[in-house]
């Protein structure tokens, strides 16, 4: 086994800490092995579980070691509730504007799914506001002192085609708003404007906002972990599993957005990565007949994973974008993006020529593998 | 402090466990709160509404000290999260 499938191995058997059917056997780690593993659990937002897990008699470390891991997971938890502060702030601002907002992934997980939400750690807040609002929540987030890191490419294309943009505020705390939940095809078949139909209450620090209810929280986990890097983290594999196994899910409901979303493959691989990551078995909400995805869906996904560095992801959003108008409109935002994207994407930088290295690398692809794109699976 | 007033936690106060305590934050402030052990189980046993005495009480189960001793630690503890606006009287509504 390599350093880094070692290293994979211990962040995996913290991440499954505390799920049913994850190995019992105590992870014993040596003083010399713990000033990696420290460094990679905060990394990997992982601290929460590490220390429930060190507590629990899971993972054996020294008495220093512990004492670093506290310190470490500490850290972190003055982090999530600095974000939560701010939630607190921009949630005033938005009520002030009338733009409702759904707060997604990290303060949602850790405070509706998991039992105790210093075992969910987050990095920024995910928001999530109507594509009609989005214009209006940039420029409440604006006249907070928050900056948009990185333009939109054309104008008007963040309403069409964009998922998120991520503002960093005066302190440095990022908020990430969303108008859809992931990029690329599977951004257009989930529908935004379905997403604030499938909400609960999630009350914080005596207020209340709205959270995704469990059966759409289980999607977004799933699209997260499946779709969110070729290499999935194991935090995000977590909430996966954390969700099937603490979620109020309605199944009718689920199999019934799987397939009018075109989720079918996603779950699928979700929940496979899951199992596989965390050495569990998780109780499937949906039927194989559920699970059955189109060609199309396959093609999707495939599109993320294996044919991700090469283009495969706006290539699938092409041929997921509805109308000739659309798609054209699509590449030309592509093909052309302003100069104050390319300049921001870039570091300063405007080159058409560093623009176009993607599809380049894309051609290249494809005459050297034959004509056809692959959807080869990879294990992952 | 009368031992039999019913006291709960700040409900707009954000916190976590930490390993060795809890970490408290104001939704107003900048700053935050570190409580030490002792200090984060009073502040979890005040979830729901509960006086001195019996806070003392349940301390003095988990911990299985002297009476005496403990009621005073919590009723020093519980002095100071109210002088901090981060646990309030309970008013029964």
């Amino acid at each position: 086994m390599s350093e880094l499938e070692a290293l994979r191995a211990v962040e995996r058997r913290i991440a499954s800490f505390g799920l049913p059917g994850a190995v019992e056997q105590p992870l014993e780690l040596t003083d010399e092995r713990w000033t990696v593993v420290g460094f990679l659990l905060e990394l990997r937002s992982l601290t929460g579980l590490a220390l429930a897990a060190a507590q629990g008699g899971a993972l054996r470390i020294s008495r220093d070691a512990t004492a670093e891991l506290v310190e470490r997971h500490r850290a972190q938890m003055l982090h999530a509730l600095s974000l939560e502060r701010l939630l607190l702030r921009v949630g005033d601002a938005f009520g002030d504007r009338q733009i409702p907002f759904v707060v997604l992934k990290g303060p949602a997980l850790a405070h509706a799914l998991y039992p105790d939400p210093s075992w969910r750690p987050f990095g920024d807040l995910d928001l999530l506001v109507r594509t009609p609002d989005w214009r209006a929540a940039c420029s409440v987030l604006a006249g907070l002192g928050f900056r948009r890191g990185l333009p939109e490419p054309v104008a008007g294309f963040d309403e069409r085609f964009g998922k998120a943009a991520t503002h960093t505020g005066p302190g440095g705390l990022q908020i990430d708003l969303h108008r859809a939940l992931a990029l690329g095809p599977f951004g257009v078949w989930i529908r935004p404007e379905e997403l604030f139909d499938e909400v609960w209450e999630l009350r914080l620090g005596g207020r209340m906002f709205l959270r995704l209810n469990d059966t759409a929280l289980l999607l977004h986990a799933a699209v997260h972990a499946s779709l969110g890097r070729a290499e999935p983290l194991p935090m995000p594999v977590r909430d996966v599993a954390q969700v099937a196994l603490a979620g109020e899910v309605d199944r009718a409901r689920l199999a019934d957005l799987t397939r009018r979303w075109h989720l079918a493959a996603v779950v699928g691989d979700a929940f496979a990565v899951a199992e596989r990551h965390l050495g569990v078995t998780l109780e499937r909400p949906l039927t194989a007949d559920d699970l059955r995805a189109t060609a199309r869906e396959r093609r999707a996904l495939a599109s993320y994973q294996a044919s991700r560095g090469v283009g495969g992801v706006p290539l699938a959003m092409l041929r997921a974008v509805p109308g000739l108008r659309n798609k054209s409109a699509y590449v030309r935002s592509l093909v052309m993006p302003n100069r104050e994207f390319m300049a921001a994407r870039a570091g300063g930088r405007v080159s058409y020529v560093s623009r176009w290295r993607i599809p380049l690398r894309w051609m290249r692809h494809r005459i050297l593998r034959g004509n056809r794109l692959t959807t080869k699976h990879t294990a992952r | 402090m009368p031992d039999r007033e019913r006291y709960r936690r700040n409900e707009q106060v954000l916190w976590r466990r930490t390993g060795d305590g809890a970490v408290l934050a104001r939704p107003d402030g900048d700053g935050f709160e570190r409580l030490s052990p002792t200090g984060a189980a009073v502040w979890e046993l005040l979830g729901e509404p509960a006086s001195v005495e019996s806070v003392a009480g349940e301390l003095a189960e988990i911990f299985e000290g002297k009476g005496s001793t403990i009621d005073d630690d919590v009723a020093s503890i519980v002095e100071q999260l109210v002088e901090r606006g981060l646990v309030e009287p309970d008013d029964g509504v």
